[in-house]
């Protein structure tokens, strides 16, 4: 009875991947959730002490998300004005504390990743502890930038790390650096507490959610 | 002149001379170059600024040329740029470093990227590029560029070729979860088995041998994760607590901009050329357009008004810099506060810069021709404004910072450089003017309307951190003075001069130089008549100052001494890097 | 005894700074401070029109597809792919071709509008573009003809065919 899978939950699913490309952990998220049907004491259980845990547990991973001190190129000057007085980052939780990196849990990529830094940004992202999250900060991060043809670039960082959130510009400013912050802290709202998202409503905050 | 050339001319009969304005250019046969080269340092040109080497297929052989310059009293404001030629098959050169002990890095780069071997030279290896790279040098015109890029993105497809509306099939486009699959490069996967097997030796791994030289020194890697290093790595041997030897690890930022300039044409590298320097990304731009316009003859139809702004321009990025130097110089001392009111008085500047240029940080404003917007209304206003706000601001820092004996302790004395090894390494910028050397572009060959504005140039005799770091902070007082000049000395007009139609350059070489904000910063741009140029050679002051400083100023002092004196040099190496 | 004096003087300067105002901007509830113009360009002066470069505004109405722009991103980043668009259609645009623009390339540096001979292409302050997915970076020729929610347009948005001729 509990390996049966649910036609309906198929169906929805499937329907639900013809809407648009989805995050492969939202759809792990989805399934696990229909497929298992649990129990009555097992819900109450979950309204009771489950869901206000894993508000509170967000709640603190939220404001407090400590970045790893790795300056990678040119975007470093944007994140040394958005921690300065004017547009504080430190508002949000986000602080450099200088500690080592088996104490920090945000990687932010800032710009250029070349051939000769590539395997040392793996080894300190496998260093890190889990739960992590990257955002990867300037075109360069994204896609190689400016720099996509060259020698010694790789093109985008998300050829060996997992990115939560992108934020374009070249340099974005400061402005842009504070809004990829909220939205990160708002996708991590809506994750468990194994850090696997379960729920869609931070895609709200997407620019292009208006212009559906 | 005259006199060094027939002095040249009694050594190598062979060899010839042609002046251009400033530039001084002497081609040599390859056997007599040394004594050629002997001649011009006894002249008076003891200042190195680069080694550019070029590679010419068609005749098969490749330029390798010095370019110096000179700190003398009659000679600041010349160049020489010394050269030969040697054949591609067998590219031998012998190396000057006993004439300019400064060309130690430079060679190594040239031996790099071209595959020159300079004889004599005590430790030929690679510098910037990383360490298992097995391909040709990258220079050379039979290194295609696309190929490297077209072999990523057959991996990656990235590209939408239809992209209909709001709703396109899903079967078009890739999912994130392609995305989130995350692959191991095969480099990546060659790095990981050098870390677990001994017999596969990197480049990386050699420089912590070279550094020990007895049993006692251990090697420690002052590396990349490091509040206090930047985006570089020193491996230094350690006896105690004393460093004995040091040997930088630079690369890690090398993004190939030389051999990218010649595929784009010569308003398609702005964006490309503002990127080194970030901070100061208009002093960055101002020779490549001053080259650029000698290149395509418009040198003497850029409008006035133009050069007054590019002025103001320049000195806004001066002050940026300097503001950004002197925050993260407090952070390595450990004074939080000093971080906080430099980052925040700084956007007092951004703010007037933004109005006029459209961004933050990366403006794109020069263009070969002029600039690309005048400044909208009520703007002079403003920036006169701003100005008396700033200057109010940075009087405060004295009290806190230069006067306090929490920084006096730790910079007094430390990391002395002394005049004559200052002017043998080639240094420049506020190191230069804090060991003694009155040397600044700006006064000695004024570009751009520099000459019809009155401002003076600090210079400091004890060349240790404090006396750099006191030169900058007066600096920015010069700055604010000219702002003010220049504004009320612009008078309205035309701002750009249009080049309609198509761009070519003549055949030829150009060669510009100005003053930076973290030194001297200079082009060379080699053209053949296209609209794309053939050789772009940049000399950038970190470059200059970083290996030679660090090098020379290191050994002697302490561990807890290597974030200030570095630091106080100047460098960002993104800038040294390219 | 200089340094305790010192000392103090220092402390007595930071002190004085609790009674000035603060500086902080709380940024999403205040606003930018960004400037509110956009940035356009006028082929026939050959001088563009300070503002501010963030995501890009194009007017369908003006734009003729020429591909100028694709050829001048070509060589920067490479961020323009021309694409039909067979929705719409305008006598000015035969092939319904129009600019599209990824912005996980863009380097907002502006000149595809500084190319651009017929004035349709603009920049506009909207910077907050972040995004959770690589793809929803690609905004096609309709969706960059939506005007964002922040900016005052140029003189020369909205201006009529007749200006486009050069």
């Amino acid at each position: 009875m509990q390996n049966e899978v649910d036609p309906k939950a198929v169906e929805a699913i499937m329907q639900s991947r013809a809407e648009g490309p989805q995050s492969a952990a939202v759809l792990v998220g989805k399934v696990n959730e229909v497929v298992k049907p649990k129990s009555a004491i097992r819900r109450v259980i979950d309204y009771l002490i489950g869901e206000p845990l894993t508000y509170l547990v967000n709640w603190g991973r939220l404001y407090s998300l400590w970045p790893t001190h790795v300056e990678t190129a040119c975007c470093s000057v944007e994140i040394g004005a958005s921690a300065g007085p004017r547009w504080d980052m430190e508002r949000f939780g986000v602080l450099e504390a200088f500690g080592s990196l088996r104490q920090c849990d945000l990687m932010i990529v800032m710009g250029t990743v070349t051939r000769k830094l590539a395997p040392r940004l793996k080894l300190i992202w496998d260093q890190m502890p889990d739960p992590k999250f990257c955002i990867a900060m300037g075109a360069c991060a994204i896609s190689g930038g400016l720099y996509e043809q060259s020698y010694n670039v790789l093109q985008g960082v998300n050829k060996i790390i997992p990115v939560d959130v992108y934020i374009p510009g070249c340099p974005p400013p400061a402005q842009a650096v504070i809004d990829g912050i909220v939205k990160l802290q708002e996708k991590i709202r809506c994750m468990d507490l194994k850090g696997r998202v379960i729920s869609e409503s931070y895609l709200r905050l997407s620019p292009k959610w208006r212009m559906r | 002149m005259n006199d060094l050339f027939e002095r040249v001319q009694k050594i190598a009969p062979e060899a010839r001379c042609t002046v251009k304005g400033n530039r001084i250019k002497i081609t040599s046969p390859l056997e007599s170059i040394v004594k050629v080269a002997e001649v011009v340092k006894e002249y008076g040109f003891n200042h190195i600024e680069s080694v550019c080497g070029t590679d010419y297929p068609t005749t098969n052989t490749i330029e390798v040329l010095y370019i110096v310059g000179s700190v003398e009293e009659n000679l600041k404001s010349k160049v020489v740029i010394l050269g030969s030629r040697i054949t591609r098959d067998k590219p031998v050169f012998p190396s000057l470093i006993n004439i300019w002990p400064g060309a130690y890095f430079h060679e190594r780069e040239g031996y790099e990227m071209l595959g020159i071997r300079f004889e004599g030279h005590p430790k030929l290896a690679k510098l910037l590029l990383p360490d298992d790279w097995d391909d040709d040098p990258p220079l050379r015109k039979d290194f295609h560029l696309k190929k490297w890029g077209a072999i990523e993105r057959e991996d990656s497809g990235l590209r939408i070729e239809r992209a209909v509306l709001h709703n396109p099939p899903p079967e078009c486009i890739p999912t994130q979860s392609d995305f989130m699959k995350v692959k191991t490069p095969p480099f990546l996967e060659r790095f990981q088995q050098a870390l677990d097997v001994p017999e596969y030796d990197t480049l990386g791994r050699q420089l912590f041998q070279w550094v020990r030289k007895d049993e006692r020194t251990i090697a420690i890697s002052f590396g990349i994760q490091h509040p206090g290093s930047g985006h570089m790595r020193l491996v230094l041997g350690v006896d105690g607590d004393i460093i004995t030897e040091v040997e930088p690890d630079i690369g890690y930022v090398h993004r190939g901009k030389e051999k990218m300039c010649e595929y784009k044409n010569y308003f398609q590298n702005i964006p490309l050329l503002e990127r080194p320097t970030v901070h100061d990304s208009s002093g960055m731009l101002f020779p490549y357009v001053l080259a650029a316009e000698d290149i395509l003859d418009i040198s003497d139809k850029v409008p006035e008004r133009a050069k007054y702004l590019r002025i103001i321009m320049a000195e806004f990025n001066r002050i940026l810099n300097h503001t950004y130097w002197l925050a993260i110089m407090g952070i390595f001392t450990g004074h939080s506060t000093m971080f906080m009111w430099p980052m925040g008085d700084r956007e007092l500047i951004i703010d007037a810069a933004q109005r006029l240029a459209g961004a933050r940080v990366t403006y794109a404003y020069f263009v070969p021709g002029g600039v690309r917007n005048d400044a909208p209304e009520g703007w002079t206003d403003y920036v006169l404004k701003i100005c008396d706000k700033f200057e109010e601001r940075i009087n405060h820092y004295r009290e806190i910072y230069f006067e306090n004996p929490l920084f006096l302790d730790r910079t007094v004395g430390v990391g002395v450089l002394r005049r004559q090894d200052a002017i043998d390494l080639g240094i420049v910028g506020p190191a230069l003017r804090a060991s003694g050397v009155f040397s600044d572009t700006r006064k000695d060959e004024p570009y751009s309307l520099y000459d019809t504005i009155d401002f003076d140039v600090p210079v400091m005799k004890e060349g240790d951190s404090y006396a750099r770091c006191m030169v900058s902070y007066l600096e920015m007082y010069q700055s604010l003075r000219i702002i003010r000049q220049a504004v009320k000395m612009m008078k309205p007009g035309p701002v750009r001069y249009h080049i309609r139609g198509r761009l070519r350059g003549r055949e030829g070489e150009a060669y510009a130089r100005t003053e930076a904000a973290r030194g001297s910063l200079s082009f060379y741009i080699i053209s053949d008549g296209k609209e794309k140029p053939y050789r772009v050679k940049i000399s950038t002051p970190s470059f200059r100052n970083l290996l030679a400083g660090v090098k020379k100023l290191l050994p002697g002092h302490k561990v807890a001494d290597v974030p200030v004196i570095h630091w106080s040099l100047n460098y960002w190496a993104v800038e040294a890097d390219r | 005894m200089v340094k305790p004096i010192a000392i103090l003087n220092a402390v007595k300067s930071g002190l004085r700074h609790l009674f000035y105002s603060r500086v902080t901007r709380r940024y999403p509830e205040v606003e930018s401070g960004l400037p509110e113009t956009y940035y356009s360009f006028d082929p026939k002066k050959g001088v563009a029109a300070a503002g501010w470069r963030g995501r890009h505004y194009l007017e369908l109405d003006k734009c003729t597809g020429c591909q100028l722009c694709s050829f001048m991103c070509d060589e920067i980043s490479n961020a323009i792919v021309m694409v039909e668009v067979p929705e719409v259609k305008f006598e000015q645009n035969k092939k319904s071709l129009f600019p599209s623009i990824d912005y996980g390339r863009c380097v907002f540096c502006g000149l595809c509008v500084d190319t651009c001979p017929f004035e349709a292409l603009h920049m506009t302050p909207e910077v907050r573009l972040a995004d959770y997915d690589r793809n929803k970076l690609y905004y096609s020729p309709l969706e960059l003809s939506i005007p964002p929610p922040v900016g005052k347009p140029s003189y020369l948005v909205g201006k009529r065919k007749e200006a486009a001729k050069t």
